[in-house]
């Protein structure tokens, strides 16, 4: 018998649906991450309209829907997220770091963010699976927040779904939640720092790097070596200058099919009867404040710094101690430009920034380990 | 595990993984920079040279 979907319709499909609405608008009119809100609204949009299959488990008669294939095959089992951090590594220069090797304790010092939203989650009464995978948010890592939240809580789509919006979310709002935090935690005459120029690194040094750092992390966190491998395997075909052709794929076509499947199957997430919850209201929240957090340790590690090189170092480098690459850089360049036209902080924050990939990377493997 | 315990090991093995790594950065960038840099570069001047040289006989 032929069912009209229309006639199916309920309060929190039709919810769900402008929501995917929202989300296009963002990214198509506001230009807010529109690689992934573009898909994931579309998603939204697809999964929410009633009788039509798509996110369905499969039955004896029936088969699975394509959402639910995608989300159960690419996202659940890590591969999407993993092959997404493999195309960063193409994309990522580590010079400013290997300049400056100290810039790593800024994007440890940054991790703060997502230990302490992890502690406020359990105060206001999530387990601590569920609030290992909300701090993980204050690492400013969509695809480590995925990677973590389906290893800590696989069986909780929910958790999941808010976790993923809450990641991406304010990755774009970086430019916005940063500001105020790096100011009010620095001073005029600090943020006037202006810093020297960085040396030069060599081929071999970036060579060299991926590898050590691999091997490094894969013995001290085991279960960190899925990002941080595939991180720096998409690193060592960039720098080697050999493997132009995999550096292109991965960080080019690889990655953008990547993202389409992670906006399908985050689609797949928000459906209205697992998205319209108090507990998705609460994640957004403590979301902002485990991005918050991560930005003042970073900052005020960034202190310490700046009292040991007796004022040689703008404090407001370890704000960008979060791993939203690039955003949290141009913030820093912008913020020192507005106080002095002439200052040049980029790529000294860019250390901090490509650091705290690495960081977020490696307390998700933490937590994996400690948790999961 | 409790929640407190999770906090405290988990940010001290974020800084002794980074500090690790570090400390690792600086020891080999050192390394690097003193025994392998200059040759790599004399080797880009060697080749920087042939090219030149092949460059200006296609020219004339």
């Amino acid at each position: 018998m032929l069912e009209i979907g229309l006639f199916a319709l309920t309060w929190q499909s039709i919810v769900m649906i402008a929501i995917g609405l929202l989300l296009i608008y963002l990214g198509i009119a506001k230009n807010m991450e529109p690689l992934l809100l573009g898909p994931i609204g579309f998603a939204v949009i697809l999964a929410n309209l009633p009788l039509t299959g798509i996110t369905a488990a499969p039955t004896v008669e029936v088969g699975p829907g394509l959402l639910y294939i995608v989300y159960e095959e690419l996202i659940a089992t890590g591969i999407v997220p993993l092959i997404i951090f493999l195309g960063i590594g193409t994309m990522t220069d580590f010079s400013p770091l290997l300049a400056n090797p100290k810039t790593f304790l800024l994007g440890a010092a940054a991790q703060v963010g997502i230990f302490l939203a992890l502690g406020l989650a359990i105060i206001i009464g999530f387990d601590l699976n569920a609030a290992a995978s909300i701090g993980i948010i204050g690492g400013a890592d969509g695809p480590t927040a995925i990677y973590a939240a389906t290893r800590l809580v696989g069986d909780r789509p929910e958790i999941i779904a808010a976790v993923t919006v809450s990641a991406y979310s304010y990755m774009a709002l970086v430019p916005i939640i940063q500001p105020p935090i790096i100011k009010a935690l620095t001073t005029k005459k600090q943020r006037k720092i202006r810093m020297g120029k960085m040396r030069k690194v060599s081929r071999i040094e970036k060579i060299v790097f991926p590898i050590g750092v691999t091997i490094i992390v894969g013995l001290i966190v085991p279960d960190a070596l899925p990002l941080v491998g595939m991180l720096m395997l998409g690193n060592l075909f960039q720098v080697s200058g050999v493997m132009d052709r995999l550096s292109d794929v991965g960080g080019n076509a690889l990655m953008d099919i990547a993202t389409i499947m992670l906006g399908l199957g985050v689609g797949f997430l928000m459906t209205g009867d697992t998205f319209l919850q108090l507990e998705t209201l609460k994640i957004l929240l403590l979301g902002v404040f485990a991005f918050a957090t991560a930005t003042a340790g970073g900052t005020l590690f960034g202190q310490i710094f700046y009292k040991i090189s007796k004022g040689k170092i703008n404090p407001m480098i370890g704000g960008a101690g979060v791993s939203a690459v690039p955003m949290a850089s141009r913030v820093v360049q912008k913020m020192g430009q507005t106080e002095d036209a002439g200052s040049h902080l980029l790529m000294h924050a860019m250390g901090p920034n490509v650091a705290g990939v690495i960081g977020s990377a490696t307390a998700a493997g933490i937590l994996i380990g400690l948790i999961a | 595990m409790t929640p407190i315990e999770v906090i405290l090991i988990g940010l001290g093995v974020v800084f002794i993984t980074l500090g690790i790594l570090t400390l690792s950065t600086y020891l080999f960038g050192s390394i690097i920079n003193r025994f392998f840099v200059s040759k790599e570069e004399e080797e880009m001047e060697k080749i920087a040279a042939i090219v030149a040289a092949i460059q200006s006989r296609g020219d004339q």
